[in-house]
């Protein structure tokens, strides 16, 4: 037996070494060998913050629901460190759980590494509004805030910790480079260079606004339908040419078929005249923002930012759904599936599961908060206007009373 | 001066209120140090983020316009090997 436990030991450290050696580094992508990274479940439970990180990092992976006997993540949060016993489904659960869990804090720690307050000056280089922002607060400070909350993301939203570490991996391969101001540059010049003038219709659009009030919301709407249409015009044009365009050309000279070659060379002019709309396009900052933001829209929504509190009414809205009438619409019928759940009548609630009822509805709450995605200013307005998880259960002890 | 935080919850009550999304946010931005701390991190990182999406927006447009700059290339010399004729 002890042979094969023995056996099956050396399998399982060979495994985790092959799996962890070819780990790419979050931010430089290299591979790295993160193995000594690997915590047992008794060294995690050791450390208060680990431990905690566990438990949160498991309820943001939680166990499928589908099958005929789906986990109860409730039950298996509150054994882990315990000496409940779990069945062997949900041990292997956690066992998987456990090995995830040290994968993304090797992630987590090689961002930390990174996030230096050299790291946090460079950042405040992007652009205008991080740099007041983090020279309001400062960079000691910043660098704190900013480590803080994506430790956060880390164990609680992983798809939103891993869209960020992708994309810092990405800003830091163009970070020290000029390329965008080159092409922006090289366009000019070929543009100069083939004698294409600033679009009509997007010269007529800019003319025709009032720059001292800012760009209306309706010119803000043409220049996304422009950009929407030039976007549909250009991708035309890279098909034509990737669809051997000039191989055709000379196929039909070849063949001495006139009405071909002239169908290529009035569709040359069609295209010419397409992708020169679009480059001309990108040298207005305008309508440049408008083609980013469709370019976005074409994107996997995975890749898109989806802010879903944009302006002042949908921070109005929000705000009515977190006021006391708010929590009280909510609480009614979450007490009630509790009390089908205990077979009861809420009066006869014992005092602990009353507790334990106010704690999940709290849970609930805080859920609910976290499923907003707020543009810029409204995250600061989300964070004055929720309160704490102990405050949602004050409030339901009052409501309920 | 700096406000105390019962007047800046007030200010952007009332920014709020009058529905005026300029001066909310101007507001905001030039009161980021004295609003409480999880405030100010959740729009600090709000602010890298967008900050991320722009720059990676941004070199987007340049991967569009190198090819665009291709594209005009392309079709210049099919118009000239045309022109040869």
């Amino acid at each position: 037996m002890e042979k094969i436990g023995g056996t099956r030991k050396l399998r399982a450290t060979q495994e985790r070494i092959e799996r962890n050696a070819g780990t790419p580094h979050a931010i430089s992508g290299e591979p790295v060998d993160i193995s000594e990274q690997e915590d047992s479940l008794k060294v995690i439970f050791a450390n208060p913050k680990k431990s905690e990180h566990l438990t949160l990092f498991i309820k943001d992976n939680p166990p499928s629901k589908r099958g005929a006997h789906p986990l109860d993540i409730d039950y298996i949060v509150a054994a882990l460190g315990t000496d409940k016993v779990l069945t062997e489904k949900e041990g292997d659960f956690v066992e998987k759980s456990r090995s995830a869990f040290n994968k993304r804090s090797a992630e987590f720690a090689q961002v930390r590494e990174v996030f230096t307050e050299e790291e946090v000056r460079d950042i405040a280089r992007m652009n205008p509004n991080i740099a007041r922002v983090i020279g309001q607060i400062g960079v000691e400070k910043s660098t704190r805030f900013l480590v803080k909350r994506i430790e956060e993301l880390a164990f609680t939203d992983g798809k939103k910790f891993s869209k960020l570490v992708l994309q810092m991996r990405e800003e830091r391969t163009i970070r020290n480079s000029d390329r965008t101001k080159r092409v922006e540059t090289r366009t000019g010049d070929s543009l100069k260079k083939y004698g294409i003038s600033e679009d009509a219709y997007a010269a007529a659009a800019l003319s025709s606004m009032d720059m001292t009030a800012g760009i209306s919301a309706e010119t803000r709407l043409e220049f996304r339908r422009l950009a929407r249409e030039q976007i549909y015009g250009f991708k035309g044009a890279m098909n034509f040419l990737s669809g051997g365009a000039i191989e055709r050309w000379r196929a039909f000279k070849m063949a001495g078929n006139l009405d071909g070659q002239r169908q290529i060379l009035n569709e040359c002019d069609k295209r010419f005249a397409e992708t020169g709309k679009i480059l001309n396009s990108t040298l207005n900052p305008d309508i440049n923002l408008a083609i980013q933001q469709a370019m976005m829209e074409n994107k996997d929504p995975e890749d898109r930012p989806e802010y879903d509190v944009r302006n002042i009414a949908d921070f109005k809205r929000i705000r009515e759904e977190h006021n006391l009438e708010g929590v009280k619409k909510r609480l009614k019928p979450f007490l009630e599936a509790e009390a089908l759940k205990l077979g009861k009548v809420q009066d006869d609630f014992t005092d602990a599961e009353r507790e334990a009822a106010y704690d999940r509805f709290a849970d609930e709450e805080v859920k609910l908060q976290d499923t907003y995605k707020p543009r810029g200013i409204f995250s600061v307005l989300l964070s004055m206007l929720f309160v704490s998880k102990q405050n949602i259960k004050d409030e339901a002890r009052h409501l309920w009373k | 001066m700096e406000m105390t935080p019962e007047q800046l919850r007030q200010e952007i009550d009332r920014l709020v209120q009058a529905g005026d999304e300029a001066a909310l946010e101007k507001f905001v931005r030039e009161h980021i140090a004295e609003l409480p701390e999880e405030a100010q991190e959740k729009f600090l990182l709000a602010t890298y983020q967008e900050a991320l999406e722009e720059k990676l927006a941004a070199n987007d447009i340049a991967t569009l316009q190198e090819q665009g700059i291709a594209a005009l290339e392309q079709i210049e010399a099919i118009r000239a090997e045309a022109q040869k004729e």
